[in-house]
């Protein structure tokens, strides 16, 4: 029992010291719990509300439906974000004499009083409540038994999977899925919305409930748990027989749970076989035209950018912005040459605010390659290279496909000529954007957080306050403006007159690539002079 | 710091050099005159100024007095060919963790614009000598061991034989095996006259391996010489542990566990 306290009271102290923050930090946890709060409630009351509007029958279902996806979301999401649940790795208690069943109980009963659980508590509880207020205490006691079983369930899966969860593969794979999901889930439901335009969001959701393809839940009901748990709170099911079996199921989980955990101790983590792939060392395309140091460099950062997950993941994340916006645009149905055009500067930002932290993307790396013997505008040459190739290939296929998924969404005609005038002109500014980029990187760098391996809570920030980032955001917008000149020179005869002036544009597109070329290559020049002096200070901060 | 045999050519000179970081002295002032071909142990306690000393030799850090010259030549007038000259096993391993094994020694030889041919063969020489098994040549670095990326880093700093080798604590938490590889790797160094910084805490390996050491505490050299010579003037026999020897060098020598009368009762 005594063990049992202290590891508890241990579990409190690290969650507690999570807290301890500047005074900055601590407003912006506020906010964002604050925020949390508010989404809980939102969510909460919709989920209310739309159960009023149904029918007994489909509200029976939508519970049932509700509380299996929450569940799973539930369960899914710490094995996904591991490496930031640290509590739920047990094994690094294995090195003092307590016993498995100690480390399990005192795991799942600490996910059960922290934060998840005051937050996922209202989603199970408020629905059936409101229909029915009579079933409070019931409901409560359901639940709070549902949520231990949750926990046990996602303790009992950490321990079960630990080897695959922990290795490096599936850190990777999921740093890359979850922003994948996320947009892949926004689409999806845009799309929901763009085919039941017809109806309220209330009617394509009734018709859904009430489709065939939702029966399932009504026969599996007695043998999924979520399923079972929302019967007994709508009083479809028996109380006492619910509780029988979830509070049954909760214990077998502790006794299953308490046994893997035991087996934990012995197992250890193996890392997954990697492809036995012979490498070759001929020069990849593109390198046999550089010079050995730069072609080095470029294959180096090919190889970082093509395996490195954080990369992929910011990626992602920055085009799911920039299809959001897209979608927004063009529901707010500007006219034909801001619509698409303002997604595709977002689309530049943030190539731009990607590319000023080639640097700080290196992290401690960084190390290796202020030893490297080149000089800072050579490293930064090799990074260029590579990023430009990558971001202008990007461009020739997202901006096109910005402009006609725009103007499909705000049904307008697709306008080939201007297509192709965006097109160039996003391209065109990549060499500009990179130059004002190199600058910002040694300068200005950020330390990237998700490459810190220390503990959760005490991961890198950047330092600095506030101002760096507003400082970069400044500079980004900095970055656009040669790009941006090019472009409206581009653009003003179309502006003017809707179709392509050929002697214009063949006097202005020249015109554009000197402007951003020249840019670059003074912005390298002063960025590389920079790092040669700043190399120490860079490494140190990166570290 | 003795002055050394002025028929030698001297491969790494420092004179005064001194460190500070805010209001910490890392490295007070620092002397130094390393021969060519010379194995040279440099150690000293924790925090001592050893790998600060090494950073600025290896143009890392920029001292804030004094001067030096590495293979000729002014680390910080001269940084990129001094990196050209020199390879370097740092104590922490911070590296490319997405390259394997393979591709981080390729890089460092491409970049120093090594023939592709001469690079392929002497990579697999080496990679060879360190008994690394193909597969784990294919090997990320995000996934390898501490032994297996110290001893990839060894061979992406040798693969393009410096002048000279700085080696911050290699056998820092790697295993036995691997420790023999290294050891082997910097044996065929020595016979091949590569000069070799080595800072150590393992006072056993620095004994069979140094033809010369220094010792450091507070950022100043108490002492350096031939291990003999240091043996004789701190007033030893001859047959006295090396251990002994480090430790009458040094100012401070930490409190003995004999002190601690619980820690040598019997366990309940």
């Amino acid at each position: 029992m005594a063990q049992f306290a202290l590891l508890l009271s241990l579990r409190l102290r690290l969650w507690r010291r999570q807290w301890q923050i500047g005074k900055v930090a601590a407003v912006a946890v506020a906010l964002v719990l604050l925020g949390l709060g508010l989404t809980v409630y939102l969510v909460t009351s919709t989920l209310v509300a739309l159960h009023a509007g149904l029918p007994e029958d489909s509200s029976a279902r939508f519970l049932r439906l509700t509380s299996l996806v929450v569940s799973a979301l539930f369960v899914i999401g710490p094995l996904v974000g591991l490496r930031a649940q640290e509590y739920l790795d047990v094994t690094k208690l294995f090195a003092f004499p307590v016993r498995p069943i100690t480390v399990f109980t005192t795991t799942v009963l600490g996910g059960f009083l922290g934060l998840s659980t005051v937050f996922v508590v209202p989603l199970f509880v408020a629905p059936p409540i409101a229909r029915d207020p009579s079933r409070v205490l019931r409901v409560v006691i359901l639940t709070l038994v549902y949520m231990a079983m949750l926990h046990a369930i996602v303790q009992c899966v950490t321990l079960g999977f630990l080897n695959v969860l922990r290795s490096r593969r599936f850190r990777d794979l999921s740093a890359v899925l979850a922003p994948a999901f996320g947009l892949a889930a926004y689409t999806a439901m845009q799309a929901l919305v763009i085919s039941g335009r017809h109806g309220s969001a209330a009617d394509v959701l009734g018709d859904l409930l009430a489709s065939e393809r939702l029966a399932i839940l009504d026969r599996l009901r007695f043998a999924l748990p979520p399923c079972l748990y929302a019967d007994a709170c709508t009083g479809a099911t028996e109380f006492g027989h619910a509780m029988a079996v979830l509070a049954g199921s909760t214990l077998l989980l502790v006794f299953l749970g308490s046994s893997l955990t035991a087996s934990a101790f012995h197992g250890r983590v193996a890392l997954t076989r990697e492809e036995l792939q012979a490498r070759t060392t001929k020069p990849v395309l593109m390198e046999r035209w550089l010079r050995p140091d730069v072609g080095a460099l470029f294959v180096k950062e090919r190889y970082v950018q093509k395996r490195d997950p954080w990369l992929r993941m910011l990626l992602i994340q920055q085009l799911g912005f920039v299809a959001l916006i897209t979608i927004g645009e063009a529901w707010m149905g500007r006219s034909s040459l801001t619509a698409p055009s303002i997604p595709i500067w977002l689309l530049l930002y943030f190539e731009a605010g990607f590319l000023q932290n080639i640097l700080g993307m290196e992290g401690a790396a960084f190390r290796s390659t202020a030893l490297l013997p080149v000089s800072g505008a050579t490293v930064l040459l090799g990074k260029n290279l590579l990023w430009l190739r990558s971001f202008a290939l990007g461009n020739l296929v997202m901006v096109p496909s910005l402009c006609i998924l725009g103007a499909w969404l705000g049904s307008r005609r697709i306008d080939a000529a201007l297509i192709v005038m965006l097109t160039a002109a996003s391209v065109l500014a990549l060499p500009a954007i990179l130059g004002t980029a190199n600058l910002v990187s040694v300068l200005l760098p950020l330390r990237v957080p998700q490459r810190s391996r220390r503990a959760l809570g005490q991961d890198q920030s950047h330092g600095g306050g506030c101002t760096t980032p507003i400082l970069r955001i400044g500079s980004a917008l900095l970055a656009l403006t040669p790009a941006a000149g090019c472009a409206i020179a581009l653009l003003r005869p179309w502006m003017r007159r809707p179709t392509v002036d050929v002697a214009w544009f063949a006097v202005w597109l020249p015109l554009a690539l000197i402007v951003s070329l020249g840019t670059w290559w003074i912005g390298t020049k002063l960025a590389g002079t920079a790092l040669d002096a700043r190399r120490e200070r860079l490494a140190d901060y990166l570290r | 710091m003795e002055a050394p045999d002025a028929t030698q050519d001297l491969m790494i000179e420092a004179s005064g050099l001194r460190k500070t970081f805010d209001d910490t002295v890392a490295v007070e002032t620092i002397d130094l005159a390393v021969p060519a071909g010379e194995f040279f142990g440099f150690l000293g306690p924790n925090g001592s100024g050893k790998s600060t000393t090494i950073g600025m030799l290896t143009t890392l850090l920029l001292p804030d007095a004094g001067t030096m010259r590495v293979a000729g030549l002014d680390p910080v007038r001269e940084p990129i060919e001094v990196k050209r000259r020199i390879g370097v096993l740092p104590e922490e391993i911070q590296t490319f963790e997405r390259l394997t094994i393979r591709e981080l020694v390729t890089f460092a030889g491409r970049i120093r614009g090594m023939d592709r041919t001469v690079l392929d063969t002497r990579r697999e020489e080496l990679l060879e000598l360190m008994e690394l098994s193909t597969k784990e040549r294919d090997k990320l670095l995000v996934d390898c061991s501490m032994g297996m990326r110290k001893k990839a880093v060894l061979c992406s700093a040798i693969v393009h034989k410096p002048r000279v080798l700085f080696l911050d604590e290699p056998f820092n938490g790697i295993d036995a095996r691997a420790s023999i590889a290294i050891r082997g790797a910097l044996d065929a160094l020595r016979r091949g006259g590569t000069t070799v910084f080595f800072s150590s805490h393992i006072l056993e390996l620095v004994e069979r391996l140094c033809s010369l050491v220094a010792i450091v505490e507070h950022g100043r050299i108490r002492a350096s010489g031939t291990i003999e010579e240091l043996r004789n003037a701190a007033g030893l026999e001859s047959s006295a542990p090396f251990e002994d020897v480090f430790l009458a060098w040094l100012e401070e020598r930490g409190s003995a566990a004999q002190d601690l009368e619980w820690l040598s009762s019997p366990s309940s």
